[in-house]
């Protein structure tokens, strides 16, 4: 009985773990420009579909192969951000929402077209392995993306908190102009958080391409989840984001194995519409943050 | 204002070229509907059964085609069930469409169907499962494939017959558990497969449905740790199969038989996901059967398919899926079309009442009789048969029913420790 709790809730915590790094990007982009990346499941299945060709036609470990990606997707999010984003920054929601969806389409329909809809797996011994203590099942590569995810929050947090550009990147998310006042280009730092927020995902995609298979529309499978968790954790809180996955990969695990496994949808959308009873702005997020 | 309203005019210009249609080539061909999901989460399946038919159509058409003209495809995207109603309906109303070939997954061929029985368009289908396809008296409809109610029977019948006396399990004192994904196609044969495995006298202690879109399926692998069953009995599709077998080698879940229903364990992609971990796992579908027991015709268009995928899309083991769309749509292009002598519906539907195809004419060894209307499974290829196979040495074998069997069945599968020891 102890025994099936303790696995529900590792299983649920290291779930969690890999909900939380892909919602890790999208709550900072949000937090500072105010834009929702509608396209943000798209960038996962880039960086997964990376991952696969680098792995498949070159030999690249996944995980090595993170650190290829990052600066490679440092430079797609400013890419993104040039000629997506910027322009419709002031836009009207509606344009925005338009922009981002259609960006979404795009990349899965070209990815079809590209790689076609096969089903990419990656097989590496250390993906189905575990590690066992005293009767409970560690998935090993689930720890690895849970410590990983950590280690980007609290890096995350410290650059934002300790460092100037961090510093000036909170500015702008509090209030664009007045940081534009204070001598800020927040131009340029609209660059730097779509960009950060891209590594972020493009990371996730390294860390998950073990775990799953790459297909074109894999980013939609993760892509909702992502949104309850932004919301939840409070929009613009990466803190927020964690235990939101948190929260979320555990209700998941528990409902599903007390309940009913078909019946996951429900039992997080009711925490979820419970904590924002209580909370309107998510568990760490701050008053009138959303315009 | 001026350089507005030319930017505006070069948009408009733009488009309508795009809109209007090029001139097609003057020679005539037979224009036929095609209904699959090439785009969404089936895509891959839709993909297979589409390479299938489209081997068909080449052989057909380098046979002079049907009546002296090509096959030509106008193709529907079924992405979703909902899209596969708006496509039906495209076809038929503004593509004149009067015969739909296709289907793949249950629920969209079920929502395209009433559509095409609507207009009276004859819908034949290559593949999809689910019983009720077949069980509402739409005479319009022919489908190919075996239904839902053939894998549950079957499948209960062969864990009785032969995965109990092979563990050495008495069946009253098998444990049995049915894992489904929780669309129409899981739902309509685990629903059967669960009374038949019950009437045969074995316990079924868990019965549960989970969604083909998880990304995490341990609550459901805990679950069936809790009811330590001997035999698991799944229906899926290839994303969701494929997690849970590897999940159940990360939480350390072992079955002593895992067996699956139609297209997707049989794939060359569960090899490729899976490796040495595929073999010992058991599918009940369609292969294309040792040519020793087909008749010459049998042979001689298996030899000319396999040598086909081979060509044209580097296939070099079709899969299920090939091959049912492949000898659906062989069935259509070289036999029941030259004999209807046009597209008209209700000449097509006579002479696909009429075909009547011995099973070892088929390079899948499967023959074809459709139910006519009246029968209370209207539409149905009374034939579909399916054989059980099993991943031996990481080749696909059938191993059932035994006068097409290639190999013995190897059971128990070794634990997740005996395989590592294995390697």
């Amino acid at each position: 009985m102890i025994q099936t709790i303790l696995q529900l809730a590792i299983n649920g915590i290291l779930l969690g773990g890999v909900y939380a790094l892909i919602s890790i990007g999208l709550t900072l982009i949000f937090g500072v420009m105010n834009i929702i990346n509608f396209a943000h499941g798209e960038f996962l299945m880039l960086s997964m579909y990376i991952t696969f060709w680098l792995f498949h036609l070159y030999g690249v470990d996944p995980y090595l192969s993170i650190l290829l990606i990052m600066p490679l997707f440092f430079l797609l999010g400013i890419f993104v951000q040039r000629v997506i984003i910027q322009p419709i920054l002031n836009a009207p929601h509606i344009a925005q929402i338009f922009a981002t969806v259609g960006l979404s389409i795009v990349m899965q329909n070209a990815a079809l077209l590209a790689w076609k809809a096969d089903y990419r797996s990656i097989r590496v011994d250390y993906g189905i392995s575990n590690i066992k203590v005293s009767g409970l099942i560690i998935s090993f590569p689930r720890l690895v993306t849970f410590a990983i995810a950590i280690a980007i929050v609290m890096g995350l947090f410290i650059f934002l908190k300790e460092t100037l550009i961090g510093k000036a990147i909170r500015a702008t998310a509090q209030n664009a102009r007045a940081a534009l006042l204070m001598g800020i280009n927040t131009k340029r730092i609209y660059y730097l958080a779509f960009a950060l927020g891209t590594v972020c995902v493009g990371i996730a995609g390294g860390l998950l391409a073990p775990l799953y298979p790459t297909f074109p529309t894999v980013g939609s499978f993760f892509v909702l989840i992502a949104f309850v968790i932004v919301v939840l954790g409070g929009m613009g809180s990466m803190v927020g984001a964690f235990l939101g996955g948190l929260l979320i990969g555990i209700v998941e695990v528990f409902s599903g194995f007390y309940i009913d496994l078909a019946l996951k949808e429900l039992f997080y959308f009711i925490v979820f519409i419970s904590i924002l009873i209580f909370r309107p702005s998510g568990l760490m997020g701050k008053r009138g943050l959303a315009r | 204002m001026r350089s507005y309203f030319i930017k505006l005019s070069i948009v408009i210009l733009a488009t309508s070229f795009l809109m209007v249609p090029l001139p097609l080539i003057a020679e005539e061909t037979v224009k036929i509907g095609c209904l699959l999901p090439f785009t969404g989460p089936l895509a891959l399946e839709g993909k297979q059964t589409w390479e299938g038919i489209n081997i068909a159509a080449d052989m057909q058409n380098d046979r002079g085609g049907i009546w002296g003209k090509k096959i030509e495809f106008v193709k529907g995207d079924t992405t979703t069930p909902d899209s596969a109603i708006a496509e039906a309906e495209r076809l038929i109303k503004v593509d004149g469409m009067k015969l739909i070939v296709g289907g793949y997954s249950s629920s969209r061929t079920m929502a395209a169907s009433e559509i095409t029985e609507k207009y009276k368009t004859v819908f034949w289908i290559t593949t999809a499962v689910a019983g009720p396809i077949t069980e509402r008296g739409y005479i319009y409809l022919y489908r190919y494939n075996a239904p839902s109610g053939y894998f549950g029977a079957v499948k209960a019948q062969f864990v009785h017959d032969v995965i109990a006396p092979k563990l050495g399990i008495k069946p009253q004192d098998l444990r049995v558990a049915i894992i489904h994904e929780d669309t129409l196609w899981g739902s309509t044969v685990a629903d059967v497969e669960q009374p038949e495995c019950e009437k045969l006298g074995m316990k079924v202690v868990v019965k549960k449905g989970y969604s083909a879109k998880a990304v995490d399926l341990s609550p459901l692998i805990m679950t069936l740790k809790a009811a330590k069953p001997d035999v698991v009995l799944i229906t899926g599709y290839v994303n969701d199969t494929n997690l849970y077998y590897r999940q159940c080698k990360e939480q350390d879940f072992n079955m002593k038989a895992f067996f699956g229903s139609g297209a997707v364990i049989g794939h060359p992609e569960f090899l490729e996901a899976q490796g040495k971990d595929a073999n010992y796992v058991l599918t009940l579908s369609h292969k294309a059967v040792d040519p020793k027991r087909l008749s010459p015709e049998g042979r001689a268009v298996q030899e000319e398919a396999l040598r086909r995928f081979k060509e044209k899309y580097e296939v070099a083991n079709p899969g299920s899926l090939h091959l049912v769309g492949f000898e659906a749509a062989w069935n259509l292009f070289h036999y029941v079309l030259p004999k209807a002598g046009s597209l008209d519906p209700e000449a097509v539907r006579k002479a696909a009442l009429e075909f009547d195809k011995p099973y070892n004419d088929s390079m899948i060894g499967i023959g074809c009789k459709y139910a006519p209307p009246g029968h209370p499974k209207a539409g149905q290829n009374l034939r579909a048969q399916m054989f059980t196979q099993q991943w031996q040495n990481e080749k696909l074998v059938a191993v059932w029913p035994e006068a097409i069997a290639e190999a013995e069945v190897m059971l128990p599968m070794p634990t997740w420790d005996e395989r590592k020891k294995m390697r």
